[in-house]
């Protein structure tokens, strides 16, 4: 028998691996580890500490704190060092915060306070000293005690509850609504058919249909002429401006998101209704249950792993909802659309905010947590 | 006699269920007509009467928008764009992990179940969590803001989901084929190329398909690694800024996004078969 088989599943007792077996993983493992398991740590990291402010301002003010708790005299920015007293123990005490020798600073009393502040500044910036100390609260406290992220997660929940809802429940009756049809097939393709699209692409058409100009966005039309019909041709309607609108700007939003997403609900629900075994059904219909009957009692409980798996599919798609807010209302009006993902962004690459960003993106991670092990477990019943 | 049945109960249900399915279907396609019709109609038209008047009346119809679109307004560099950044990754993907997915399904290794589980978790994880340090990473390497940076960054994020589509597709591969060949003295790149992959082509079908609706759609990805500059922005992100800088008007907006939509329906239409069976693999034991 030929020695290549041992190594074959089925069965098979085996011994020893070749170890050129794990070059096959190799590739795509070693990437997965540098995109995403290592920078997950990282980010993890990041968050857990503190950036030293190494700002001139801000070190001057730490100065001028320290030489008036040690040396009892308050100076001002231009005060002269060796005016204020002991200014010693208090330029030591900044330096060995920050990790640097205060010799090698090269701070003397004939440096104003001001001009102390710069060297210290200069001299952590060039890299020898510490940068950041661990803080494993403050940067959290920082970010959620922060007005804009506090809408951000308001308005993250608000999702996670309509746009799960609205897509589960939705694709379902859809599903089973189409089923009825004999045109099922092209129904389920149309309302599908914005998977297809970049949430960029929906983004656009929908803030078409919601255009605060009746002559151009649909729902402004509709309504107006609703408007017209209830009081009369020559009442003045006023246009609804519902994508610069706080009140209203989140709902639109989730709109165009359900309706991108509910034609994947339907599919998988089909697909799973479908399975559902022809003579159970058949026997429930001789022992005279009716259609609803059948739906809930009979349908619904053999389609449960299709429901678990569509709803974690569900919500851990927005948990990271980003593309759609980003490029229609871009957090605004005011902030007021913005999501976890979307004020992370804005932290990272336009505040400059690292910390912080990293803090939000950790919260996201852990909120994926408990689905990821609902999927694990889903991963193995399904072997 | 004949007549009264046309009217009976049964049928008025029939009637009811077909009605209220074309209505949903109607409803669904409302706002991708709109935007579409409205892209052939001039600035004008668009502004002064809505998308519905040019079903009774298209004399307006015409193409300039898609001409300026293309000719004037970056949308024609944006799309070669998209197609350098999607090709490489698209193929990028679909290799390693058919590679990475073959030994899981057919060699017994060490550690592949606690393998298969993370690859499952790891799905799961949004990508918020990795861009910082990837960023920094990327441009220690010197790669921010090129293509080979997304082109690496899509496949790392796309592999947790391809290796576990395609294991689960290799796992239906009849053994014994494998086994004959094993017999013959075959090595395994032999078997890799010439068995597996052969067979298994409905399943990177629909990988290659959901990769590129992932790849072509993205914009968070484009956004982060290759930066705001126009010269290697994909479409999602030249369009973001575009609606972002409220310059353009919705006869240029319109116009842009059916480009960006061209290639990922027609793809999406031809190959939906693929595409349907790829998402309900994991979800509907067949």
């Amino acid at each position: 028998m030929n020695k290549n088989i041992k190594h074959l599943q089925k069965g098979h007792d085996v011994k020893k691996i070749e170890p050129r077996t794990y070059l096959w993983l190799l590739p795509a493992f070693a990437l997965i580890f540098f995109f995403i398991i290592l920078p997950s740590v990282e980010t993890v990291f990041i968050s857990l500490h503190k950036k030293q402010n190494t700002s001139v301002k801000s070190l001057k003010d730490a100065i001028i704190k320290a030489i008036e708790r040690t040396g009892g005299v308050k100076p001002s920015g231009r005060s002269r060092l060796d005016k204020c007293g002991q200014y010693g123990p208090a330029i030591e005490e900044i330096c060995s915060g920050l990790q640097l020798d205060p010799a090698a600073a090269g701070i003397s009393g004939e440096n104003t306070v001001q001009e102390a502040a710069e060297i210290i500044a200069a001299a952590a910036e060039s890299g020898d000293g510490k940068k950041s100390a661990f803080a494993p609260v403050e940067n959290y406290r920082e970010t959620f005690s922060d007005p804009q992220t506090v809408v951000a997660l308001k308005n993250n929940l608000l999702w996670i509850v309509l746009f799960t809802f609205a897509t589960v429940a939705g694709g379902l009756v859809l599903a089973a609504l189409f089923e009825t049809v004999r045109w099922s097939a092209a129904a389920r393709t149309l309302v599908f058919m914005p998977m297809a699209l970049s949430f960029v692409a929906a983004g656009i058409i929908w803030a078409f249909i919601f255009d605060h100009n009746p002559a151009v966005g649909t729902v402004n039309a509709l309504m107006k002429s609703a408007h017209a019909i209830i009081y009369g041709a020559g009442a003045a309607y006023e246009a609804k401006a519902f994508l610069a609108d706080p009140q209203t700007v989140n709902y639109a939003l989730i709109i165009a998101g359900i309706w991108m997403w509910t034609g994947f609900c339907v599919v998988i629900f089909t697909a799973a209704l479908r399975a559902v075994p022809r003579e159970i059904i058949e026997a429930a219909v001789i022992d005279g249950a009716n259609p609803l009957q059948i739906f809930f009692h009979i349908k619904m409980p053999s389609i449960r792993p299709a429901l678990m798996l569509v709803s974690t599919t569900m919500l851990i798609n927005v948990l990271k909802i980003f593309d759609i807010v980003y490029s229609v209302t871009g957090g605004g009006p005011f902030g007021s659309s913005e999501v976890l993902a979307t004020r992370m962004y804005r932290s990272a690459f336009i505040e400059g905010s690292y910390e912080q960003a990293s803090a939000i993106a950790v919260v996201l991670l852990l909120a994926t947590v408990p689905l990821a092990i609902i999927n694990c477990r889903g991963g193995i019943t399904a072997e | 006699m004949k007549i009264k049945s046309y009217f009976n109960f049964k049928n008025y249900k029939i009637l009811f269920l077909n009605l209220t399915v074309a209505a949903i279907a109607i409803l669904w396609f409302i706002p991708t007509l709109a935007l579409l019709i409205s892209s052939f109609r001039n600035q004008n038209e668009i502004y002064s009467s809505g998308w519905w008047n040019f079903l009774i009346d298209s004399r307006s119809f015409t193409f300039d928008n898609y001409k300026s679109v293309i000719l004037h307004k970056g949308i024609g560099t944006a799309f070669v764009n998209s197609l350098i950044i999607t090709g490489p990754a698209v193929l990028l993907t679909v290799l390693l992990s058919a590679m990475a997915a073959f030994p899981l399904a057919f060699l017994k290794i060490n550690g592949s179940r606690i393998i298969i589980l993370t690859i499952v978790a790891l799905q799961a994880v949004p990508i918020q969590i990795t861009l910082i340090p990837v960023l920094k990473m990327l441009n220690s390497l010197g790669l921010g803001g090129s293509f080979p940076a997304v082109w690496l960054a899509h496949t790392a994020y796309g592999i947790p989901f391809s290796v576990y589509l395609l294991r689960n597709f290799f796992i239906s591969v009849p053994f014994s084929l494998i086994e004959a060949a094993m017999i013959d003295g075959a090595n395994r790149a032999h078997i890799f190329f010439k068995i597996v992959l052969p067979l298994s082509l409905p399943a990177i079908a629909s990988l290659a398909i959901f990769q590129f609706l992932w790849v072509w759609n993205d914009l968070l990805v484009a956004l982060a690694y290759l930066g705001g500059s126009e010269n290697v922005a994909p479409l999602t992100v030249k369009m973001a800024s575009m609606k972002g800088s409220l310059e353009s008007g919705w006869h240029i907006m319109a116009a842009s996004a059916f480009i960006s939509m061209v290639l990922p329906l027609a793809i999406f239409l031809f190959f939906q078969r693929y595409f349907i069976s790829g998402i309900t693999a994991g979800a509907v034991k067949q």
